[in-house]
């Protein structure tokens, strides 16, 4: 993509933009934030990640191989998991391996139609397309699962008397628990409805923007931006439906009850009497 | 026969200790109990004795740690979950309101097994008849009630389920007396008219004594006394017992003159 005539940035040239950091830090100082070193350390850490995923990419793109590639977005799906399971509060049981089935039923359901449908490419493992999308992909469905798993256990909590009082009425603990699916599902796919909502108004997506200073023609530009859109979507919406119906079923035993770890811990109003 | 048949029942607690961890509490420790069918029982015992608890276990909303509980001559493992909470309905100490209207909520249970609804005008007010409510209170929003009517319509919700036993957890500890004596009526009214087997867990003697035909005292989990409830709640047999009413009764007669 070179030729197309991208300004290239020397290093030194790329030096001068630490001069904003040092203006926040200063900032920060004057106004005792206390944010000076986390300031430092994360425009540090920007940098060296950013670097290290360089020369990855580079390795990376360089595969023809799809057993070279695979295994990376597999490493993906797999950090991507790992993170979402460490934002959420309250686990329960399994909740790991359940985000990670989620997300990579998420990735293969997406990626499996555009890579041989939509985009028809020559190789469908051409990492330049494959490893960007999944990433973007994989992104938006750890946030998906994190908030979606978190606000389950949140509203199963707080409606504990409700739904008791119907599962008491006879009521399966999925219709007991309907209302609380609905809540996490909804609370999961926003961030990404909300995001999609304003692309192209407040925000140029990130991919966008770099093919087009990549030189890319804009129209082109904006195709990929849509479908990556609705994959995002498609992706959310798997992956934290899968996540939201298995946790649900293991915050609840066989004979429609409140699993034991549920409220484990959570402070009694009738102990403290 | 009895109704529910309990047998040396065990249940343990975790509560949060100080430290952050948990610690072991029983609950409930070898409890032996029968409740007599179409009767009326009322269990009464100090705050955290297990009453709530024994009530959760009897419609399997908790599994016992140790020993056995039977409804109707069966174990209730061997019954079909679902159908034992439609059998065995459980009202709890602040029940808690669905979102929608009064009817949206008395027909709750009907509604879910496809029988009737909430539209159904007649069913719905007879059901608030019998806790004595107002008709007109079938369009009102629940969440918006008073704790006195929100403990009406959960027991018309209850009784919507057409249950052969009905678990009562504090059901007059919201009510004003008219209110109280409303509801004491409606529960001897289902057990006299509709054979309904009661289990009635209350604060106030004096209620337990109006209702009940059966008595059982829980102290810290065990069962210290049961019988007769004219003997049971008068004169007690065991020390722990005895020196339990004599503590409530003190302070029934203060809350009395208090109100
Ligand atoms: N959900 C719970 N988790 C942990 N411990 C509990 C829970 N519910 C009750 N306990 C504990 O179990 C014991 C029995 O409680 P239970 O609620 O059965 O008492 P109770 O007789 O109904 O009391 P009250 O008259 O105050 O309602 C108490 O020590 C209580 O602290
Ligand atoms: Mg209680």
């Amino acid at each position: 993509m070179g030729d197309v005539g991208y300004q290239s940035i020397g290093y030194p040239n790329l030096a001068l933009a630490i001069g904003f950091v040092v203006l926040a830090v200063v900032l920060a100082r004057v106004e005792r934030l206390g944010l000076e070193k986390a300031l430092v350390i994360g425009s540090i850490r920007a940098c060296v990640q950013l670097m290290a995923m360089g020369f990855v990419l580079v390795l990376v793109f360089e595969m023809d191989r799809w057993y070279h590639v695979v295994p990376v977005v597999i490493l993906m799906v797999l950090v991507g998991a790992r993170s979402a399971y460490q934002r959420v509060e309250r686990k329960p049981p399994g909740l790991q391996a359940v985000m990670t089935g989620s997300i990579a039923v998420a990735v293969l359901a997406v990626m499996g139609p555009v890579v041989t449908v939509v985009l028809r490419l020559e190789q469908w493992y051409q990492p330049q397309y494959l490893i960007p999308i999944s990433g973007m992909i994989i992104g938006n469905a750890t946030t998906g699962c994190a908030v979606a798993a978190d606000r389950l256990l949140a509203e199963l909590t707080l409606r504990r008397d409700e739904v008791e009082a119907m599962l008491c009425l006879g009521a399966s603990w999925r219709q007991a628990a309907r209302a609380s699916v609905r809540a996490a599902l909804r609370a999961g796919w926003m961030p990404t409805i909300n995001a999609i909502t304003v692309y192209g108004i407040v925000q140029l997506p990130g991919m966008m923007t770099g093919q087009v200073i990549g030189g890319v023609a804009p129209v082109e530009a904006v195709k990929y931006q849509v479908l990556i859109a609705y994959m995002l979507v498609g992706a959310v919406a798997i992956s934290s439906y899968l996540t939201v119906r298995l946790a649900c079923s293991q915050a609840f035993t066989k004979a429609h009850q409140f699993a034991k770890w549920v409220h484990r811990g959570r402070p009694q109003e009738t102990a403290v009497r | 026969m009895a109704a529910f048949d309990i047998r040396s029942v065990t249940k343990w607690r975790f509560v949060p200790s100080g430290d952050g961890g948990t610690r072991r509490v029983l609950a409930l420790s070898g409890v032996s109990l029968e409740v007599p069918e179409r009767s009326i029982m009322a269990v009464v015992g100090p705050s955290g004795s297990g009453k709530s608890t024994l009530l959760r276990l009897l419609n399997r909303l908790e599994e016992p740690d140790e020993g056995t509980i039977g409804f109707a001559g069966v174990p209730l493992r061997e019954l079909d979950v679902l159908e034992l909470r439609r059998r065995v309905g459980l009202v709890q100490q602040q029940p808690a309101m669905f979102a929608g209207s009064v009817a949206d909520n008395v027909a709750y249970g009907p509604a879910l097994r496809g029988e009737w609804s909430a539209t159904d005008l007649d069913r719905v007010g007879a059901l608030l008849d019998t806790v004595g409510l107002p008709r007109d209170f079938a369009p009102r929003e629940a969440q918006q009630l008073s704790g006195g009517e929100r403990q009406r319509v959960a027991i018309a919700r209850a009784l919507a389920n057409d249950p052969e036993a009905l678990l009562l957890d504090e059901p007059t500890s919201a009510l004003d007396p008219g209110a109280a004596r409303h509801v004491l009526e409606a529960i001897r009214r289902v057990s006299e008219v509709a054979g309904v087997t009661a289990v009635v867990v209350s604060h106030t003697l004096a209620h337990a004594r109006a209702v009940a035909q059966w008595a059982a005292i829980l102290v810290g989990g065990q069962l210290v006394e049961h019988g007769p409830a004219d003997q049971s709640l008068a004169a007690p047999q065991s020390p722990q017992a005895r020196a339990f009413i004599e503590q409530a009764a003190e302070a029934g007669a203060e809350a009395e003159h208090d109100g």
